[in-house]
């Protein structure tokens, strides 16, 4: 038997959510590379493992699991799009196929590279115009991934690689609306495997990972059966733009998807201590860095990982007289904000709650100025905007099959937190204070 | 072109706009898809210098606003506006009595308004994917020509031949002059980035 050099044969990654994660040598090169060895020290979760212990796992394993769920979801819509989608398609040939599956699961693998220490707690101290996406982007189009790039055989195209990972919005950000560089349907379409606001697979891997790490069952949903039911849609009759949608048989693993995030969201992410914990670690960082800003230059970004902060919270809690100690301290003790009120605005709420709502917080400002936190979280849920293929060719919107019930459209956590040595304070001033503003015990 | 202000998304002022633009749209006997409502603003912004605040990039169906998205959720969840009929392939958005209490928040560009109401919503989903894309790139390249925009839609959109998208440039100029002869072209201001 002839043998196979090692260039042939993949390699393989174990891991905890997709058992093996197959990857060939373009994929190893730019796992090996220093912007994605960073992420091993970039916490998925922010400050998570404060409240879940097992929540520990990295922005690495996540971008490989996201790279893994692209490849199958682009296999499945190649394989399953109608003799009519596949002649509209720009790809002709198989060499085509091939080199946009690579380039899907490239942009899979980097979308995340650009992320700041503890991911999305740390976003708000960016300049304005800035976000880990763009950090991404540049990446990507940088000297180190580029000699990569240059180097595959067949070569790949960096701008198509950031076209994907990012999408249309932010990759006219990175290129200043420059008139030549807007995206093509077909990269719209192969952005949206990945960023999809309803089933990209980004969000696929992220609930059934942290889902995992955490130890709970919120976030568990059918993904081999919904990737097997993406479907090539047209985003209107007549012909037009293509869409991701769905075949008829995948509706009910969509609402499990969408149960799953409502779950996560109001169980984990926007759990109180964690919305604390995300409030400490941004007013320890604003002062921490110089002009309370993360750096926008690459190297510089590069340098920062949790290691670096995490040792600067440290430090800080040891010494009573440092800027950041009180938020430090707060981090480093367990001795986070507590929740002093916390309100669900619903889509079915009357304009007054909303409006006492407002004037309690800020009533709760005025009383404890800096040792309140008033903070609000909105969580958004919607396939409205999903087509589904039935299986007489007509194409319905989602949610004229879901028996989803609608209400869960959008929800906004409101919290107040307060420090916990004024806790005591607080409680015996919160009942007089929520009367007079009217709201109810049960508000 | 503009440097945009990010305000909340939940500020009163955008979805004030949106709420009074769909009023006014709804006068016209037909309310708007949001495919439409997009476009209307898009053109308020690009020919008539309206500042909405919005950044717009190509996208499915031509000119697209993420944030406009975002905003009409917000919109949908306070019941600001239904949508009228599920079956159909793009929702129509329907304003409603809480919609109209939060339009009357918004007083300004009465003309421009009426103007895209009447000229830009009653067009379909094809026609508009074809004018906004024509007027992105022409006025994001003002040094192309005509063919070569026409060219760059179509490797853009494979769906619109080259003699469809010299069609769009076309409709696309006859709305400038439009615009220009019934007097609703504001002076045109840079925002300032906060």
């Amino acid at each position: 038997m002839p043998r196979t050099s090692q260039a042939d044969r993949p390699f393989e990654i174990r891991d905890p959510v997709h058992d093996f994660i197959s990857l060939d040598e373009t994929e190893r090169q730019v796992i090996d590379s220093r912007p994605m060895q960073r992420l091993k020290h970039i916490h998925q979760l922010a400050m998570t493992y404060q409240i879940y212990p097992g929540a520990t796992h990295k922005r690495f394993e996540h971008s490989l699991g996201v790279m893994e769920l692209a490849g199958r979801a682009f296999d499945v819509l190649m394989r399953t799009a109608s003799s009519d989608i596949k002649g509209s398609l720009p790809v002709r040939s198989d060499d085509e196929l091939r080199y946009w599956r690579k380039v899907v699961r490239l942009a899979a693998l980097c979308h995340d590279i650009g992320h700041l220490p503890f991911s999305h707690a740390a976003e708000s101290l960016l300049p304005a115009g800035m976000n880990h996406e763009l950090f991404s982007g540049r990446l990507i189009l940088a000297e180190e991934l580029c000699r990569i790039w240059e180097t595959v055989r067949p070569q790949v195209n960096a701008s198509d690689i950031a076209k994907v990972a990012l999408g249309p919005r932010e990759y006219a950000l990175l290129t200043d609306d420059n008139p030549e560089n807007h995206l093509t349907d077909w990269e719209t379409l192969l952005a949206q495997i990945i960023s999809n606001d309803t089933f990209g697979v980004d969000r696929m891997d992220y609930l059934l990972r942290d889902s995992h790490h955490l130890g709970v069952a919120y976030g568990i949903f059918d993904h081999e059966r919904l990737i097997r039911m993406l479907r090539l849609v047209p985003h209107s009759p007549g012909g037009g733009p293509l869409s991701i949608g769905l075949d008829e048989g995948g509706v009910h693993a969509a609402e499990a998807l969408l149960n799953a995030r409502y779950f996560m969201f109001m169980q984990v992410y926007y759990h109180r201590a964690r919305v604390a914990y995300d409030q400490h670690l941004g007013a320890f960082l604003r002062t921490w860095l110089p002009e309370g800003q993360f750096p926008t230059e690459l190297s510089e970004h590069q340098q920062l990982t949790d290691n670096e902060v995490s040792t600067a919270i440290a430090r800080a809690a040891s010494e009573q007289d440092s800027n950041g100690y009180i938020h430090a301290n707060a981090i480093m003790r367990r001795d986070h904000f507590r929740q002093l009120f916390l309100a669900r605005e619903y889509d079915t709420d009357p304009k007054h709650r909303i409006v006492a709502i407002n004037e309690l917080e800020a009533k709760a400002r005025d009383r404890y100025g800096d040792d309140v936190f008033t903070v609000e979280k909105p969580i958004k849920f919607t396939a409205s905007q999903v087509k589904v293929g039935r299986d007489d060719g007509t194409v319905v919107m989602f949610d004229n099959l879901s028996n989803m019930p609608p209400a869960r459209l959008k929800c906004t956590l409101r919290f107040i937190l307060v420090n916990p040595k004024l806790k005591g304070d607080a409680m015996r001033w919160i009942p007089s204070a929520r009367k007079q503003v009217g709201l109810n015990d049960s508000d | 072109m503009y440097d945009y202000v990010k305000p909340s998304n939940n500020a009163i002022e955008k979805r004030a706009l949106l709420a009074k633009l769909l009023q006014y749209i709804g006068k016209t006997g037909s309310w708007p898809s949001e495919t439409q409502l997009q476009k209307c603003v898009y053109f308020m912004q690009s020919l008539l210098n309206v500042n909405t605040g919005y950044r717009f990039v190509l996208y499915m169906h031509g000119t697209y606003s993420f944030d406009i998205n975002e905003v009409l959720t917000w919109m949908k969840s306070r019941k600001e506006f239904d949508v009228e009929d599920y079956k159909v392939w793009e929702l129509k958005l329907r304003l409603t009595e809480n919609g109209e209490i939060i339009a009357r928040e918004h007083t300004n560009f009465a003309d421009q308004m009426q103007w895209v109401s009447s000229r830009i919503a009653p067009m379909d989903t094809t026609d508009l994917e074809r004018v906004s894309t024509a007027s992105l790139l022409k006025l994001g390249a003002p040094d192309w020509t005509d063919q070569r925009i026409a060219r760059e839609i179509n490797r853009l959109k494979p769906h619109i031949p080259v003699e469809v998208a010299l069609q769009g440039i076309a409709e696309f100029e006859e709305l400038r002059d439009a615009a220009d002869a019934d007097g609703v072209v504001l002076p045109r201001v840079e925002a300032a980035v906060s």
